[in-house]
């Protein structure tokens, strides 16, 4: 299966930067969150995992490096995050690495959330 | 020159409440887009509370861009589909004020009040179990958001909401949402 490369853009709306690897399976997404579309925007990727999940059933490294992003975002984010908390649980390999400034306790405190929703794991990095 | 307001009160107006930022018109994506990079660029020394006041800003916007009642009537689509309204951010010396108005119809005023006051009652854990439970809640067909911004600016503000609605008409009122963000001490400190 192909790969996802999505070049971010902050013209309009703030489009992330999304590197989906099937060869390595490391998935990052990167840059800021807000867009017209967002349900569409990561059912992409929500799509692109799950056909990855039922076809390579490799490990995943998803890496998020996400310095900002919208409440709709939010919603989106913790859909990814709830595939892959499913794909543990079902013996698959997936690794969630999340990066923030160490200043931005208002970051800190949503991926808190995020991980209690989710009921996954995520291993919080400083940038 | 004609009748009108007067330019030089204004000013002085904005001068002596150390207004930062003032938009009035339609909430279009390309100006809404440069007044965020204005204010990151703005408060690049104090970094979490310039990005309390984009985030702020942003979900403030999003909710005039979908929700104001006054429409642009103008020819062209963007600023027809863009709701009308008005963001202002000012400065004293503790906190940063952002407020934002706009038409809302009344009928959906008691709503609204309902909303900000849920939000008001609640502590930062409080609001936190809030926004977990809407954000649970499945999508709203027609609907581009997850409904949890006013909470979201809660959660970042860690102020109060304070609203005012003034009835214009039978129709409409007008709907001020303003909310305090405390300047951050710690980036400077450290």
């Amino acid at each position: 299966m192909g790969n996802i490369e999505i070049k971010g853009e902050k013209t309009e709306f703030f489009i992330p930067t999304v590197n989906f690897n099937a060869e390595t399976g490391i998935c990052e997404i990167a840059g800021e969150s807000y867009l017209e579309e967002t349900f569409e925007f990561y059912q992409k990727l929500i799509d692109w995992l799950t056909q990855y999940i039922n076809e390579e059933k490799k490990p995943i490294i998803f890496n998020c490096k996400l310095t900002y992003f919208n409440t709709a975002s939010s919603k989106a984010i913790l859909e990814i995050l709830r595939l892959l908390k499913n794909y543990q649980q079902e013996g698959g390999h997936a690794q969630i690495n999340w990066f923030y400034h160490e200043w931005d306790d208002d970051m800190k405190m949503e991926v808190e959330d995020l991980s209690l929703d989710a009921d996954v794991s995520i291993n919080l990095v400083t940038f | 020159m004609g009748k009108g307001i007067n330019i030089f009160d204004y000013y002085m107006d904005f001068e002596e409440n150390n207004v930062i930022i003032y938009y009035k018109g339609p909430f279009m994506e390309t100006i809404l887009a440069k007044i965020s990079e204005d204010i990151k660029a703005r408060f690049d020394k104090d970094p979490l509370t310039s990005k309390k006041i984009f985030s702020i800003f942003i979900e403030l916007a999003q909710n005039i861009a979908h929700h104001s009642d006054e429409r642009n009537v103008f020819g062209e689509n963007q600023l027809k589909k863009s709701g009308n309204g008005t963001f202002q951010l000012s400065e004293s010396e503790d906190h940063f004020t952002l407020v934002s108005g706009n038409l809302i119809r009344n009928e959906d005023v008691p709503e609204i009040i309902d909303k900000c006051n849920t939000v008001n009652e609640l502590d930062i854990e409080g609001l936190r179990k809030l926004k977990r439970d809407l954000r649970n809640l499945p999508r709203r067909e027609g609907h581009k958001g997850a409904n949890i911004g006013l909470v979201d600016i809660a959660i970042k503000a860690q102020n109060p909401l304070s609203v005012e609605v003034t009835p214009i008409n039978e129709e409409f009122s007008y709907f001020i949402i303003s909310v305090e963000v405390s300047k951050q001490s710690k980036a400077e400190s450290e």
